[in-house]
């Protein structure tokens, strides 16, 4: 009887969404907000997760203040600066100019797309070894097409400057192809008809890939950006394989840094700050540039 | 001005345009009135240049433009899905071709002519709305704009009013009309509706199937039908067109007994022994009491338009629409009475359709 009473009585509109919820929720509290929680309450203190036997110190914002007045860590966040820039332009300008001629159907067209897709199905740490060897000065693929093409053999990874076009060039290797399949798909999304309908009214191809092309597809490709500037400013493991931070430590972007004060150093309390100031960082950045989309989108309505 | 000479186009297998052949006046609108599907958008497509056609060539002003660009034909064309810039104002989309590098005009210009393009069909108040905020109604009418703007060689309408409602469209009409006196441009106009063609088209090309069945003022097309689709296209409600056989030295209406004279009709024996009879449901005389000599039918259904009435009326299993005075008993499966006047009857051929007997001399030449 009561078993059937329990049956028939309908779950709640309100009921059924909490129990939807709770379990990513719970998830979510764990795999999110304990991490985080913990991280700002270590970036307080000093100690270090090596000497678990010494006791830790609360230091306020002390470790804050040692990252910030540390020029070494203003030289990676400029390092940094550099590559995103670097790095997320050239992917950008290639992958839209290569997107807009495979916009159209064509045969293979499917492969190629598959194809496009293996290098960002790689691990990072395999793409950067195998792009060390490419970039080897004594035996490289790369060096040896620029003494083909009679200049002299580049010094790739021993120069900075070399180093960093170096691992521009994987990345964008790495990374294009996913932006050329982005914008290809934001570009099939105009509707034929009003490109037909603006080459009517005399816009040439040029003049409708800027006044209709780029701005109609400027949410997707907003995304695709936030995407990888995000991506880049936090690039790590590319560093590591392809030139370990050499030379000297020239190369070291700011998650590298973080990595080596957290796992070589072990100073725990300093990592966790600098980890807080990437955040801070990311977050800032996301969020301009989704208030950015959302002006893009109301613009629309 | 503007011809187009035996256009075909098929798509796949279906036929979309066969031997189009069409010509448009300097300062003439011709209305290219079908049913959906009967090949208007296609056939303006292929004068616009973004559809190539099979065969066939495109001429504007005296000049084969069949290979040309769209970019390079000097057209402004209407589309029916109006194709607004979503991320633009409406300024900027009206402003559109005036601002392309074809037809880049000085920034002052552009102001001038938007704004009076804008006024012109009562969209000024709109210009610096984004043109997603904009009604159907309204985003036509700066689709409309956007076209008008310029004076090209000519301008390709297709359904440029079929999301506007019955008022505004009827207003409209009037405005392109008073447009077209200050433009004077040619234009071809696509359209379904009868009414819209017979406004604004000096004359009109009937297209069914993707091809052209006559081309002719509404008078010649009501006087002169050659073919009973334009009995079908023309007219509201539409030619009363009856299933005949003939026999007995005349045409017998199938289901009826009635019987029409050769002579009356005035034409020969047709070859074929199934004949269609056509009659503007405005000659026929119809009566909800018993007439001296009429062919008796049923009231079939009847709809109310407030000073009339239309009632659709069967006649030995055949129908036809005519409208009446509201005074009329409609009443649902009453009897009614009706008298065709023989002289007023067009043949057309069971099989193909075409009129039999007497062309007009003068539409042989066309």
């Amino acid at each position: 009887m009561a078993a059937s009473r329990m049956l028939r009585k309908p779950i709640s509109d309100r009921t059924l969404c909490t129990l939807f919820l709770v379990p990513s929720l719970v998830i979510l509290a764990v795999m999110v907000a304990y991490p985080f929680l913990s991280l700002l309450i270590n970036s307080t203190y000093r100690f270090s997760a090596l000497r678990s036997n010494v006791e830790p110190v609360f230091v306020w914002l002390d470790n804050y203040d040692f990252l910030l007045s540390d020029p070494d860590l203003w030289d990676r966040f400029t390092f940094t600066g550099t590559f995103v820039v670097l790095t997320v332009s050239v992917q950008f300008i290639l992958a839209i100019s290569v997107a807009y001629y495979l916009q159209r159907d064509f045969r293979g067209r499917d492969l190629l797309f598959t194809v496009l897709m293996i290098p960002m199905m790689l691990s990072p740490i395999v793409i950067g070894f195998l792009w060390r060897y490419i970039f080897n000065s004594e035996w490289g693929l790369m060096n040896f097409f620029v003494t083909r093409l009679g200049f002299d053999a580049i010094d790739w990874l021993g120069v900075t400057d070399n180093a960093l076009i170096a691992v521009v060039i994987a990345d964008t290797w790495m990374w294009t192809p996913f932006v050329i399949l982005l914008a290809v798909a934001a570009f099939r999304g105009i509707p034929v008809s009003i490109q037909e309908a603006a080459t009517i009214d005399g816009a040439s191809p040029f003049f409708r890939f800027t006044r209709l092309t780029l701005p109609m597809s400027a949410p997707i490709l907003g995304i695709a950006f936030l995407l990888r500037l995000i991506d880049s400013f936090k690039q790590y493991d590319l560093f590591f394989a392809l030139t370990g931070g050499a030379p000297g430590s020239t190369t070291e972007t700011v998650s590298f840094y973080l990595a080596k004060v957290a796992f070589s150093y072990f100073y725990t309390g300093e990592a966790s700050a600098l980890a807080v100031i990437q955040l801070v960082i990311i977050i800032g950045l996301s969020l301009i540039f989704v208030r950015l989309l959302t002006r893009i989108g109301r613009q629309r309505q | 001005m503007l011809e187009l000479n035996d256009l075909s186009k098929r798509f796949g297998r279906r036929v979309a345009l066969d031997g189009v052949s069409l010509s448009v006046g300097e300062e003439e609108i011709l209305a290219l009135l079908g049913p959906t599907g009967a090949g208007k958008t296609t056939a303006l497509r292929c004068v616009a240049g973004v559809e190539k056609p099979d065969r066939g060539s495109v001429t504007l002003r005296g000049e084969d433009v069949t290979r040309t660009s769209p970019m390079f034909r000097d057209l402004a064309m209407v589309f029916e899905g109006f194709n607004l810039i979503p991320v633009l104002n409406t300024f900027d989309n009206i402003a559109f071709p005036l601002r392309s590098p074809v037809h880049q005009s000085p920034e002052e210009d552009i102001r001038k002519m938007v704004t009076k393009a804008a006024a012109d069909l009562h969209i000024d108040h709109l210009l610096d709305r984004p043109v997603e905020k904009l009604s159907g109604g309204e985003r036509q009418r700066v689709a409309i704009a956007r076209a008008l703007v310029r004076r090209p060689a000519a301008y390709l309408l297709d359904e440029p009013l079929s999301a506007l409602d019955l008022k505004l469209r009827e207003e409209l009409r009037v405005e392109l009309r008073a447009l077209h006196r200050s433009h004077r441009s040619a234009i071809l106009y696509a359209t379904n509706d009868y009414h819209g063609a017979a406004a604004l088209g000096d004359r009109i090309a009937l297209i069914d199937g993707g091809r052209i069945v006559q081309t002719d003022t509404l008078a010649t097309l009501i006087d002169h039908p050659q073919h009973v689709l334009v009995g079908k296209l023309i007219g509201s409600p539409s030619m009363a067109v009856l299933n005949a056989t003939s026999r007995d030295g005349g045409v017998a209406i199938d289901g009826t007994d009635h019987v029409v004279s050769y002579a009356e009709l005035g034409i020969a024996a047709p070859a074929g022994g199934q004949v269609k009879l056509g009659l503007w449901p405005e000659v026929i005389e119809l009566a909800d009491h018993e007439l001296a000599g009429a062919l008796q039918g049923t009231v079939q259904a009847s709809e109310f338009r407030g000073l009339e009435r239309v009632v659709q009326v069967e006649l030995g299993g055949q129908t036809f629409r005519k409208t009446v005075a509201t005074s009329f008993d409609a009443t649902f499966g009453r009897p009614c009475w009706m008298r065709f006047p023989a002289a007023r009857m067009f043949v057309f051929d069971g099989e193909t359709g075409v009129r039999i007997g007497k062309a007009a001399p003068d539409l042989a030449k066309r």
